[in-house]
């Protein structure tokens, strides 16, 4: 869980900025500082840019080394994915301020019930402060129960708490613009960004949405983007229009 | 009891300044609705739907479009019939200076049209896509320096594409953000097409009806 914001503190101490320009505003400060920071939506609705964007911003504007760990994506589709909005990770992991790293869901899970070894070392390898996990519905599947579920994401949360860094999950899920549902995933992190891609007509729109805050007030605006080739731009003046 | 009724008089004015009405006099002058021969003028920041017969609609357009630039104004046009390349043509035999105009294409993409990159055109995938346009409409404003007016081709258009309800909180959420950035503009509508519930809506958010 992340540091509790006392009154009158400076949110720096408490927040991470989101890389994302007008967005840490509407989450009243930022990402959860080393806390668990869930971003969901449908195939498609952003969530790796979202992140990538958000390591990128950290390295380059903060000086803040990140790490992107991958359940799924080969690192050419992601380093590939990453150029399409401007950013350079071959560049970044030359200057040692950034690292990938790729694992099966099996191995995942083999590596959490041994403490996380692999892992950590990947991140402690560069010191990385802010770490990306992509994705998790893929290691949540290997289990076979709700209950081994829980305790698979009890283990890895564990686990992403005592290194101290901000994690920013990713979890492939069709939400509901009108649903309020989270689940035990969303209980467990300290903040919640929905990703929407909505229909409209022939195409589709896209919206995102601060579900969560666990410290702070946040916004309750559903909030229009845009992914462009600078990365995803958000309008909190304007309205999404179905 | 002289001191409050100035200030409801002052609180009246400062609730029309907002929403972007304009003072004459004492009293706020009534909303104009009527017939002109000639092209739309916008004033500044005036908002004005110019409702046009069918087969003046273009040309009425074309003339509201060139009497803006000629007082100094930049055109962001949300292109609605006609693609880029059409409309860039017209401009010039009109003698419209297209460094001067900025083509929101809601045409061209859709409907597999050649795509001509220029820096004064943005192609949109889909007239139903409203929420894309209003980001593109702010994106375009916010990129032009200057006097700038809006003017969308054609509210009858996009009306055949979209849900009235839907059209409408688009209307209203344009104009609300042209009255914000303070932005005039020109809507043009075609007398006797779709969407006459619409159209009522439209009118009482507008400054000026001008019927040519």
């Amino acid at each position: 869980m992340a540091k509790k914001h006392p009154k009158g503190a400076s949110k720096t101490d408490y927040f991470a900025r989101t890389g994302i320009a007008g967005l840490d505003s509407l989450m009243g400060g930022g990402f959860e500082a080393e806390g668990t920071n869930l971003i969901r939506g449908s195939t498609g609705s952003g969530k790796t840019l979202f992140c990538l964007q958000s390591l990128v911003s950290a390295c380059d504007r903060y000086d803040e080394c990140g790490a992107f760990i991958s359940f799924e994506e080969s690192k050419e589709s992601v380093y590939r994915s990453a150029k399409g909005i401007g950013c350079d990770l071959s560049a970044l992991e030359k200057k040692g301020k950034f690292v990938f790293a790729r694992y099966s869901p099996h191995e995942v899970a083999a590596i959490i019930k041994e403490g996380g070894g692999m892992i950590r070392d990947s991140i402690e390898a560069v010191g990385a402060k802010r770490v990306a996990i992509d994705s998790l519905t893929a290691y949540s599947l290997l289990f076979e129960t709700p209950y081994e579920s829980n305790e698979g994401l009890l283990a890895l949360f564990e686990i992403l708490n005592r290194w101290k860094v901000t994690t920013l999950l990713t979890d492939e899920k069709d939400v509901d613009i009108s649903s309020s549902e989270s689940g035990r995933l969303g209980f467990l992190s300290d903040s919640i960004i929905h990703l929407y891609n909505v229909r409209t007509g022939q195409t589709r729109a896209r919206a995102m949405e601060v579900v969560k805050m666990r410290h702070a007030v946040h916004s309750n605006k559903l909030i229009p983007f845009k992914i462009e080739k600078r990365g995803i731009v958000i309008y909190p003046d304007m309205q999404l229009l179905v | 009891m002289r001191s409050s009724r100035r200030s409801m008089a002052g609180k009246r004015a400062s609730s029309r300044k907002a929403r972007g009405g304009k003072m004459r006099g004492k009293r706020a002058s009534p909303k104009k609705e009527g017939r002109s021969k000639g092209p739309a003028t916008p004033e500044p920041d005036a908002i004005v739907l110019l409702e046009a017969d069918p087969e003046d609609a273009g040309k009425r357009g074309m003339a509201a479009i060139k009497t803006g630039i000629s007082k100094g104004g930049k055109a962001v046009i949300i292109s609605a019939n006609r693609p880029y390349k059409t409309l860039m043509a017209a401009y010039r035999k009109n003698g419209i200076d297209s460094q001067r105009v900025m083509v929101i294409d809601c045409v061209s993409k859709p409907n597999n049209a050649e795509i001509e990159e220029a820096d004064n055109v943005l192609y949109l995938e889909s007239l139903t896509d409203l929420t894309d346009i209003l980001l593109s409409v702010r994106d375009a404003i916010g990129a032009k320096a200057g006097r700038q007016f809006i003017f969308l081709d054609s509210i009858t258009t996009m009306l055949i594409y979209n849900k009235p309800d839907t059209y409408a909180r688009f209307i209203h959420n344009l104009l609300t953000m042209m009255r914000v950035k303070r932005v005039g503009g020109i809507l043009l509508y075609v007398a006797g097409g779709a969407g006459q519930e619409v159209r009522a809506e439209i009118v009482q958010l507008c400054d000026k009806v001008i019927k040519a």
